[in-house]
């Protein structure tokens, strides 16, 4: 499988390693390894009512989960300033192979901006605890929803 | 409610509510409700600290009571409105799925 075990379990055992205790997910391919969520904006409800009782949480999907999810992030998450950790896997960038996949792409970053979400990439397993712990950091200092965009060079482990 | 036959004879929920709100009045229980007439009414018949209601983010109360459900030893309970769960259908084979704790 050309997913990469190695670095889905990098990831998986950054988010254990926040004491991340409920993850909502909906599965696509480069998430198979990370996980299993009927529909993406329900995540967004289910990490407000952990945090409300002082559980962490994270959401995990890919950019058109994200894109299906903005009313539930602008009525519930920046609403009520919940610290939101969302993991988007970023389809349809550099390297994309599947031409539905790069429609999604051209906007996922400016939504983000325009919605005013802070998101960074993780490309390096290397990089991927530290910044998964900043990320779950912030979203908590500032009270706001902060994105990570797992890319392909992290998620994808090219066959020759 | 008068006496005639038919439709006026059936709970409404106004009634539907007072009837479960000893149920509710609880310190050991959380409610969560939708915006809306609803939450105006559960408030009518007397506001609790565990009552919360949501504000705006229709179709999210189901999921807020499930991550809630998902965090806490007890079950919460959630008053939602029908417009709300029809924007949140997905939402009836995933809180089965989950098995929160009961």
């Amino acid at each position: 499988m050309p997913v990469s075990v190695a670095n889905s379990k990098v990831v998986y055992e950054a988010l254990k390693a926040v004491d991340v205790r409920i993850m909502s997910a909906l599965p696509e391919t480069w998430l198979v390894h990370l996980l299993h969520q009927a529909e993406e904006e329900e995540g967004v409800g289910i990490s407000a009512g952990a945090h409300f009782v002082g559980v962490k949480s994270a959401m995990l999907m890919q950019n058109h989960g994200f894109l299906a999810s903005v009313n539930g992030i602008v009525s519930f998450a920046l609403l009520y300033k919940i610290p939101l950790l969302m993991l988007v896997s970023f389809r349809g960038d550099l390297g994309e192979r599947d031409p539905w996949q790069t429609q999604g792409s051209l906007v996922t970053l400016p939504v983000f901006r325009a919605l005013g979400i802070p998101h960074y990439p993780l490309s390096d397993p290397a990089t991927v605890p530290r910044t998964i712990r900043q990320a779950q950091q912030l979203a908590e200092s500032a009270l706001t929803p902060v994105a990570l965009l797992l890319t392909r060079d992290l998620m994808w482990e090219e066959t020759a | 409610m008068s006496g005639t036959a038919g439709a006026d004879e059936r709970m409404r929920r106004d009634g539907a509510l007072a009837a479960v709100y000893p149920a509710l009045a609880r310190d050991d229980v959380v409610v969560v409700t939708i915006m809306g007439t609803v939450a105006v009414e559960l408030y009518q018949l007397g506001h609790r600290p565990n009552f919360f209601y949501l504000e705006h983010a229709m179709g999210l109360a189901s999921s807020l009571g499930l991550g809630i459900a998902l965090s806490l030893p007890s079950n919460p309970v959630v008053v939602d409105g029908d417009g709300s769960l029809l924007m949140n259908l997905a939402r009836s084979p995933l809180s089965p799925a989950t098995t929160p704790p009961t």
